[in-house]
């Protein structure tokens, strides 16, 4: 019985985890990097998730062993790949990911969600997100080597104008969640 | 004796010689079995084939060796060899024996350049990269090598003549190290940097001084773009003790060699705290004449 | 040579909740071989003192080959020696062999008869005892569903060819890449075989989803009323960088599995600390978890070593050589297959209080999930979809 795309689909379609589903969400047609994507799904996880401990203080901060194996599935399953700049979705991902906007329910946060927080930080590189993660979430931190580099980095660090100090959790989240883009400098 | 311990006796070298024969006998047909019943297909046994096989190869010198060997001090020899001794180590944690060969205070290291061979020679930079800051940081030892691209020849494990090598990757290596390193550095063929480049390797392992490609080893102490303080802190502590050590030695007229690779070393370490605002770890040295006024030291301070 | 292999004496103790469904059974290869235990397979570190006290376990021997590979062996056989005795060791030592091949295949290559039988001359080996079908893995972008098809083929030929090279009952391989839903259609083409082992390539991920390829597995089995000895090939032992240390690879044992092989890691390229942090982690059969080898957990792995291999590591990180990681994973060996020799006595003699104890164990993320569920209630709700894939 020759299985086919369809039938992948289905399947796909309902058995993809909680986990599997952020990372599809997360993932697009340009490049993102491993770093990159656990710092937006620990963001992701502080503002819509925050009941569950996603997150733990690795050696390079704030990391979810489930989705980086999230990530390793979807590149099992072909839905995304992984090349040298990054994680990208393939065709069949764009498929999936089309049905599931359609047909998953209650998944304003996962969909619109991601979204804005993918928005709000477009226009900073990866330095920049793991600097404000370490700034913001500093319980994520404890155990990283490069702790005292990101701390030094973060001092010199100015956004939207504003140094790191003179920013709350507050605004910073809301930024998030409404998807105003922050930019690095004045 | 009386008869029931002779009898006794008797028996025991009767079980002891029936033991060994069973020991022997069990070997032997363990051998022999190995030999025989181990065989995975029919296959025929290939002819040996003298032919040079498209290898990357690494050719990498410890230096200092024969100034350290020829003062003839023990325990400086003795601690210098079993350095060596782990330093070849260090390399058998990246490539199995079979791809290392060591001569003298040389290392040779190389993989088969297969037609997909990016994913090889990424792996043989990475790992040469590695090996050279955990050779700088637990051995403190200084290299001077290349990586090439050619044929190489080597003679299989059981043949007549072991760690039997030769190549024309294996002479444009020796002559990138003898002739372009010059500094304690492990320089790259141009074609091979060129292709590493172009490839998917990690493109920050290679840094280009003028005309030569050589390997920014301190790039392994980077996490996201960000050192781990540790590592270039162990780099920096490594690079004074191994100097404060040159320093306390009698110079002879291969001093000034000596200090000029010291320095170079000294201006890779600083270079890269400035350009990954590590400026904390910058080694704060200063180069005069000796107290005597026989020749130039480097005075080293430690922290900026 | 392969033999016919069979499963005897099964005994199964499953909890109220059907959270766990624990099982002992003996595997019985040949008439000189047999394992009535729960065990976790030898790896690269285990030396033969680690093994002898541990006693006679499943020895996965893992292959990973290309096609260019097996055709460059396939034309020396000296150099085939060398590169399969290279990675399977202890293979006289009275544990169940069992060649474990990864072939891996690049865009565009196809498998040719040749090829099928080398494979076949490989798993019908003197020293092999379980004729277990390999797994194949893609180099490259490749649509899922033509995984399984190729795949599908693969596995059609090999038994095809099989019946010329012997008459003993194979082992099933469920590739990490296939569909829940379609491994029916796998089991399907071992109809013939009378295949009761059944090895599931978890591709070094955990074991957290037992209501999709576990379960369908253990379904399958109990439906047709026989038993399956299961085998878990290259499973993450624990969650990295989280508060959680739970041993997600005893958390197998719960969802029926008799044998839990080494883990086959990918290569990364990551920075660790030079401290105890990145030796690894320390397995705690008392609480069944994998904590750090932080000051509390040290002395018990240094005491083992110090007993066994007489001398003792410094609690200075960097004064210790690099063995610290191998003797590490020899400890780790011998502790989980204490653990799991105390566990296989208390389910054949029904000692529910042991049972419990290591119920109580199972990861908190797992603790309410049912391991024959049919669908995880847990996640995200979704529409119906048609057969045209139209949302309903």
């Amino acid at each position: 019985m020759t299985i086919t795309e369809n039938q992948m689909l289905k399947n796909d379609y309902y058995e993809l985890s909680d986990d599997e589903l952020e990372v599809l969400f997360i993932i697009d047609t340009d490049p993102i990097m491993r770093t990159r994507l656990q710092k937006i799904s620990l963001l992701y996880s502080k503002i819509f998730d925050t009941e569950k401990e996603s997150h733990g203080a690795y050696f390079f901060g704030g990391y979810s062993d489930n989705i980086d194996e999230a990530s390793d599935e979807l590149v099992d399953k072909g839905i995304i790949q992984e090349t040298n700049q990054g994680y990208v979705i393939t065709d069949y991902g764009i498929k999936l990911k089309k049905m599931l906007i359609e047909g998953l329910e209650d998944s304003d946060d996962l969909i619109t969600g991601i979204a804005n927080i993918k928005k709000s930080v477009s226009e900073l590189d990866d330095k920049s997100i793991i600097g404000l993660t370490y700034h913001f979430f500093e319980e994520t931190t404890t155990n990283s080597t490069i702790k005292a580099s990101v701390d030094r980095y973060n001092k010199r660090s100015i956004y939207d104008g504003k140094s790191l100090d003179q920013i709350s959790l507050d605004e910073f989240i809301n930024k998030l969640k409404k998807g105003t883009v922050i930019h690095r400098g004045g | 004796m009386s008869y029931y311990s002779k009898l006794v006796y008797y028996l025991k070298i009767d079980i002891l010689i029936v033991v060994l024969l069973f020991s022997y006998l069990r070997k032997y047909l363990f051998l022999l079995r190995m030999q025989c019943n181990d065989t995975m297909t029919a296959s025929r046994k290939v002819n040996d084939e003298f032919i040079l096989k498209p290898c990357i190869v690494s050719l990498i010198d410890v230096l200092g060796s024969s100034e350290l060997l020829l003062r003839g001090i023990r325990q400086d020899n003795e601690m210098y060899l079993r350095n060596l001794s782990n330093m070849f180590k260090f390399a058998g944690k990246y490539y199995p024996s079979d791809q290392i060969k060591t001569f003298s205070d040389n290392i040779l290291i190389y993989d088969e350049d297969i037609e997909d061979g990016d994913s090889k020679l990424s792996k043989m930079v990475n790992s040469v990269a590695q090996m050279q800051y955990q050779t700088v940081c637990d051995l403190g030892l200084l290299l001077r090598g290349a990586i090439a691209s050619g044929g190489l020849y080597h003679s299989p494990n059981d043949s007549e003549f072991d760690d039997f090598t030769i190549g024309d990757g294996l002479v444009t290596a020796y002559n990138l190290e003898s002739k372009k390193a010059i500094h304690p550095r492990i320089v790259m063929q141009d074609k091979l940097a060129r292709r590493f480049l172009n490839g998917d390797g990690d493109d920050s392992l290679l840094r280009k001084q003028g005309s030569v490609y050589y390997l920014d080893y301190l790039q392994t102490t980077l996490v996201d773009g960000f050192p781990d303080e540790s590592l270039l802190s162990n780099h920096r502590d490594a690079l004074i003790k191994h100097i404060n050590t040159n320093n306390a030695v009698e110079k002879n007229e291969k001093w000034d060699a000596v200090r000029l690779k010291d320095v170079w070393c000294l201006s890779y370490h600083n270079d890269f705290c400035s350009r990954y605002d590590a400026e904390e770890y910058i080694i704060d040295y200063t180069e005069a004449f000796d107290s005597k006024g026989d020749c130039i030291e480097i005075s080293v301070r430690g922290r900026y | 040579m392969v033999k016919d292999y069979e499963i005897q004496g099964i005994h199964t103790i499953a909890n109220k909740e059907e959270t766990s469904i624990v099982r002992n059974l003996t595997l019985k290869v040949g008439s000189n071989k047999s394992l009535s235990k729960m065990s976790r397979c030898l790896d690269r570190s285990t030396d033969k003192k680690t093994l002898d006290i541990s006693g006679p376990i499943l020895n996965e021997c893992y292959i990973p080959l290309t096609l260019d590979k097996i055709r460059e062996l396939d034309r020396d056989k000296e150099a085939l020696d060398y590169y399969i005795l290279s990675r399977a060791k202890y293979l006289d030592s009275g544990n169940i062999n069992v060649l474990s091949i990864r072939l891996v295949l690049k865009p565009q290559e196809k498998i040719e008869k040749k090829d099928y039988e080398f494979i076949n001359s490989l798993l019908t080996w003197s020293r092999n005892d379980i004729y277990l079908v390999p797994t194949l893995e893609f180099d490259g972008v490749i649509e899922s569903s033509e995984k399984c098809n190729i795949y599908d083929t693969f596995v059609k030929q090999l038994l095809e060819d099989k019946k010329t090279w012997t008459n003993a009952n194979s082992g099933i391989m469920i590739p990490s890449y296939y569909p829940r839903a379609l491994v029916d259609n796998l089991f399907e083409m071992y109809k013939d075989e009378g295949s009761r082992f059944v090895a599931v390539d978890f591709d070094n991920k955990r074991m957290d989803k037992p209501s999709q390829t576990i379960g369908t597995i253990v379904r399958h089995f109990n439906s047709k009323d026989e038993g399956a000895f299961m085998y878990a090939v290259n499973l993450k032992p624990y969650k990295k960088g989280h508060t959680d240390e739970s041993a997600w690879d005893i958390y197998a044992m719960h969802g029926t599995f008799n044998a839990i092989g080494p883990t086959h890691p990918k290569p990364r390229k990551v920075v660790l600390p030079n401290d105890w942090r990145s030796a690894g982690r320390v397995f705690d059969a008392n609480n069944v978890s994998y904590p750090v080898l932080d000051e509390n957990h040290r002395d018990c792995f240094f005491n083992w070593t110090e007993k066994n291999y007489h001398f003792r590591f410094e609690d200075d990180y960097s004064k210790n050589t690099s063995g610290v990681y191998n003797y590490l994973k020899r400890y780790n060996f011998n502790q989980i297959n204490l653990l799991l020799s105390e566990f296989s006595k208390a389910i054949d003699k029904g000692e529910t209080e042991f049972i419990d104890e290591m119920v109580a164990h199972i990861p908190p993320d797992m603790a309410n999930t049912k391991i024959t569920a049919v669908e995880n209630t847990s996640r995200r709700k979704r529409k119906r979809i048609n057969d045209n894939l139209g949302v309903i």
